[in-house]
């Protein structure tokens, strides 16, 4: 049979869901008309930032599945990544220093009020006794890999003293395996929490990350992150 | 059961050629016709058809469906038993965010423009009533099971209406509308703590607190509050939630950290409040449960970055739901309440049908749950008000017929045959070449089979087939010929359709039971599908209607008809269905209908190559029926027990009454009943485990160049066994063959 003669399906614009937008009803509309809820345009504002990282985040992944894709864009694009890291991770310190200045200031104002006998409302219920602070716990790392690994461990001080859980480390491109052999033990309190991380052989190059959870309250206490590259 | 059935006069539409339009149909003549075989008649099928058949399409495609046995429905189907009862497959409700489903169905009654004075369902609002009233079962230490009854707010506006009524719903609008959620609950349990300091409440009202305030302002509030430890008292808590809501309002503005410790601390401090008085007070814990599960979910879709995540829900489709709100803090207890329980049941969401082995994806139920709860228009749950086939499917069917499509009943798809690769040309994709089918019986004269009955003026689908129409009906009949068996193989003869000479297009919209038998060749051939077959799995069901001679009342059930969910296995789900009876023929007309429905285990049972596999799993499904009444069904209807362990197997309401072997007395009454176990790999329920929704094959993939997919198997956006998600599929499958309609047209399709 010719392919001529044959009635085929029209070519589809495209085959997936896109789930990133934020209508229940597909595309925003322009101008947005209807975004009169101050919920929908307070968000909406909050995030054009974010939005605008995922676009560039999906811009850079489908380059990448581009047969044209040469090294001299790879250079740039993570030349450009690593600007959009540096600039989120700005804005994330502003915004936490900001907090601290604001709780600080915000006592700092009711302190000075009292002071001037203005009204300072009704008192705050006497707060929790401080704790003493903790450290994190002592940590042995031990690694079991063929490839290059560099592993970064960030514990809070929250994590002293807690039975403590570690995810399966994943790469930020779903399709690729997780890292699953991953363990947190304490044999006793006097011993050091040990993180043992077996990497596969075949496990794809890439950046793995997951989070440390305490056990009973299954807060997050900590992150582990692998970077595996290429053998030799 | 079977004999007492009689079929009324076949409803009226003038007898047609199976090739030929009546004279009083729609002639249509397109300009050059696509042949489309639709292989299938449910929900997904029927909804492909009806987006394809158009005006504005100007008769371009030329539908035919196939469909096995005598009437349309897939696990929809429906039909007219002794004295015209509703005989289902299980219970089918429609919830109010079923945009697409509504609005096709809209369409259809306005389109057929039935007539009031002489049809009993002539509009769409005649067809669906509103049925807020919900319930969830929860046990009790001592073990009783208490309902948990709620009645669900209606909201503005009807499902299928016109879009753009405050339907933009985002991750981030659920999370403030979820916040409010449990500043609700919060307050409510203020409302009835007498003890509680309700003179905090008219501060700082939260359902007036803006929700546009200066960062610095609500980053400086949560610090005091924090400090403070100013949520120790309820009311306290209440501020911090409203703080709260307005925090998720605009969620990217505030470190992520802030917010999981604030989280956290409403959490702890809730837990705190509520937890010594949780014990003897029932209706707190299960606020409490709502409350916890909530607070949970919150905080996973920060921590998971479900927010920021362009694949939205589908971030955490890999975890089950029940296990990824243990990650995010949620308590055991909350995880194994009523509320919980309800979700997996209302979805079958046990693998193999084992009530053990509950499992949904977490993005899947999510979904789910946020489009149930907040995006429902009118009414929670819409109720049928006749059988789902007489309600949904002989509408569509009739206005399908007028518009010109053929129906080919009887047609059994034996295999999709692919094309051999060897004959492909350079760059030419894989195609359907041939499709095999087994002609179950033909028609006498070679017409068109006349599927429905007239009941009271409404057309209806009967239970059985009318025989009559059939080349040697009488001996079929005889010799009990099961039509919507998958055991039943007999055949009348078999028919090959040839791509080009009879068809151009294929949408097969055979349940995914059915694929793994329909589609040897293809599932042979294709990896991909292969796979789909391995990690999309489907579940068996069971189902029986009781029609009683006393109201619930009598026996002991005090509320207004209710839908309820999370009971004992394996009926654990209860409908009232008592509206039905008046669209019924009973001489002495019943007082009460109850439908269940529950998962059927695949564990248990014979062999399912066994011919007789079929009958001992309908035997089964009746001795579990018996079981469920005299056991368990006391804990809903406290005076439906003649004896401890003894239903009042005397209030069942028999059809064949007046004749001289009526149904017996005592458990043998219950033969008057309906029931099934929906074992047919059609009628297998899809469900949505973890890890599934990346296998599926969507209905815009198109690597075969003239085969469409369509069914709630497939991945249409709403990936869950639901008519919305057949609904959704069809119209994909309508746009992959036609571009119509527009994919943003499609509700849901690119929601989170």
């Amino acid at each position: 049979m010719s392919t001529e003669e044959r009635i085929k399906r029209p070519e589809p614009e495209r085959t997936q869901p896109i789930r990133s937008w934020s209508t229940l009803f597909g595309a925003p509309e322009p101008g947005g008309k209807s975004l009169q809820d101050v919920v929908s345009r307070s968000v909406d504002l909050g995030y054009r930032v974010v939005d605008e990282y995922v676009r560039q985040g999906q811009r850079a992944a489908q380059r990448l599945g581009e047969r044209s894709y040469r090294p001299e864009n790879m250079v740039s694009d993570v030349q450009e990544l690593t600007a959009r890291l540096a600039q989120y991770a700005s804005e994330f310190l502003g915004v936490w220093f900001e907090l601290l200045e604001l709780a600080a200031s915000g006592s700092a104002a009711r302190r000075m009020a009292a002071a001037n006998g203005a009204p300072t409302g009704p008192a705050p219920p006497p707060a929790a006794p401080a704790r003493e602070p903790s450290r994190p716990p002592r940590v042995r790392i031990e690694v079991a890999s063929a490839q290059p690994a560099e592993v970064e461990l960030d514990l809070r001080p929250e994590a002293a003293g807690a039975a403590l859980v570690v995810h399966a480390l994943r790469c930020a491109d779903p399709a690729t395996p997780r890292m699953t052999d991953v363990t947190l033990d304490l044999r006793s309190p006097d011993d050091p929490l040990t993180l043992r991380i077996r990497v596969p052989g075949d496990q794809p190059p890439g950046v793995y990350t997951g989070v440390i959870l305490d056990e009973r309250t299954s807060l997050t206490v900590g992150t582990v992150s692998v970077r595996i590259t290429p053998g030799p | 059961m079977r004999e007492l059935v009689r079929l009324a006069e076949p409803f009226s539409f003038p007898p047609t050629s199976a090739t030929q339009p009546s004279p009083g149909e729609r002639v249509v003549t397109p300009r050059r016709s696509i042949k489309v075989a639709i292989i299938g008649g449910g929900c997904a099928a029927v909804s492909a058809a009806f987006e394809l058949t158009r005006p504005e399409h100007d008769g371009r495609y030329a539908i035919t469906i196939y469909q096995l046995g005598w009437r349309l429905g897939g696990k929809g189907a429906s039909g007219r038993g002794p004295a015209h009862r509703v005989e289902e497959h299980g219970l089918h409700v429609w919830l109010g965010w079923y945009e697409n489903a509504f609005r096709l169905l809209r369409e259809c009654y306005a389109e057929l423009d039935r007539d009031p004075r002489t049809c009993p369902i002539a509009t769409w609002r005649d067809a669906f009533a509103p049925a807020p009233f919900v319930g969830v079962t929860d046990r009790t230490p001592d073990g009783r099971w208490i309902p948990w009854n709620h009645l669900m707010p209606p909201t503005e506006g009807f499902p299928g209406d016109p879009p753009g009524a405050g339907q933009r719903m985002g991750i981030r609008d659920y999370m403030v509308r979820t916040v409010m959620l449990v500043r609700t609950l919060l307050e409510a349990l203020q409302g009835r703590d007498a003890d509680g300091p309700r003179g905090s409440r008219g501060e700082a009202a939260p359902e007036d607190a803006p929700r546009e305030r200066p960062r610095d302002v609500v980053l400086e509030a949560v610090a005091g509050i924090l400090r403070y430890g100013e949520l120790a008292t309820l009311a306290g808590l209440i501020q911090g939630v409203a703080l709260l809501e307005v925090i998720m309002g605009s969620l990217p503005r505030y470190p992520e950290n802030v917010v999981l410790r604030f989280l956290d601390a409403i959490a702890s401090n809730a837990r705190g409040l509520l937890d010594a008085r949780l014990e003897g007070d029932p209706a707190l814990r299960r606020v409490w449960h709502v409350i916890d599960l909530t607070l949970a979910t919150l905080r996973g879709e920060i921590r998971f970055g479900i927010i920021t995540d362009p694949r939205g829900f589908d971030t955490i489709d890999e975890y089950d739901c029940r296990e990824w709100l243990l990650l995010n803090g949620a308590a055991q207890t909350s995880v194994d309440s009523g509320f919980l329980r309800a979700l997996y049941d209302l979805g079958f969401s046990y693998e193999d049908g084992d009530p053990a082995r509950p499992r949904v994806s977490a993005g899947q139920a999510l979904r789910g749950l946020v489009r149930a709860f907040f995006t429902y228009r009118g009414s929670f749950f819409w109720r049928m008000q006749a059988g789902m086939g007489d309600v949904v499917f002989a509408p569509f069917y009739e206005a399908l017929r007028r518009r010109g499509v053929r129906f080919e009943f009887f047609h059994r798809l034996e295999n999709v045959g692919l094309v051999d690769p060897a004959r492909l040309g350079p760059g030419e994709s894989p195609y359907v070449e041939a499709l095999d089918f087994d002609v179950q019986a033909e028609v006498i004269g070679g017409r068109a089979y006349e599927p429905l009955i007239d009941v009271g003026g409404l057309p209806c689908w009967p239970s059985r087939p009318d025989f009559r129409q059939l080349v040697d009906g009488p001996r079929l009949e005889h010799e009990g010929w099961e039509f919507e068996s998958h055991w039943d193989r007999r055949k009348a003869r078999t028919r090959r359709l040839r791509v080009s000479r009879d068809f151009d297009l294929v949408v097969l919209g055979v349940g995914l039971g059915a694929v793994p038998h329909v589609c040897r060749e293809l599932v042979a051939r294709d990896p991909r599908w292969r796979a789909m077959l391995d990690h999309v799995k489907t579940v068996a069901t069971q189902a029986f209607q009781l029609w009683m001679t006393t109201d619930l009342r009598d026996l002991g059930w005090v509320e207004p008809p209710i839908t309820i969910s999370g009971f004992i296995d394996p009926f654990d789900t209860w409908a009232d269905m008592r509206h039905l009876v008046s669209r019924e023929g009973w001489a002495h007309a019943p007082r009460s209908l109850a439908y269940f429905c529950g998962v059927l285990a695949d564990a248990d049972g014979p062999d399912p190559r066994d011919p007789g596999y079929l009958a001992a799993q309908h035997d089964r499904v009746r001795r579990n029926a018996i079981r469920f009444l005299n056991r368990d069904i006391g804990h809903l209807w406290p005076r439906a027990g003649a004896a401890p362990g003894r239903f009042r197997w005397d209030v069942l309401a028999d059809p064949g009454e007046s004749r001289p072997d009526p149904g017996g007395t005592g458990e043998a009454r219950f033969a008057s009943q309906f029931w099934r176990a929906n074992v047919n790999p059609t009628e297998r329920y899809t469900l949505s485990l973890p890890g599934s929704s990346a296998y599926r094959v969507s209905p815009l993939d198109r690597t075969y160049d003239n085969l469409t997919v369509a069914g709630d198997w497939t991945d249409c956006g709403f990936n869950a066994g639901c008519v919305e998600a057949a609904v959704m599929s069809g119209r994909l499958a309508a746009h992959a063959l036609s571009q119509s309609p527009a994919l943003e047209d499609i509700v849901g399709f690119d929601h989170p």
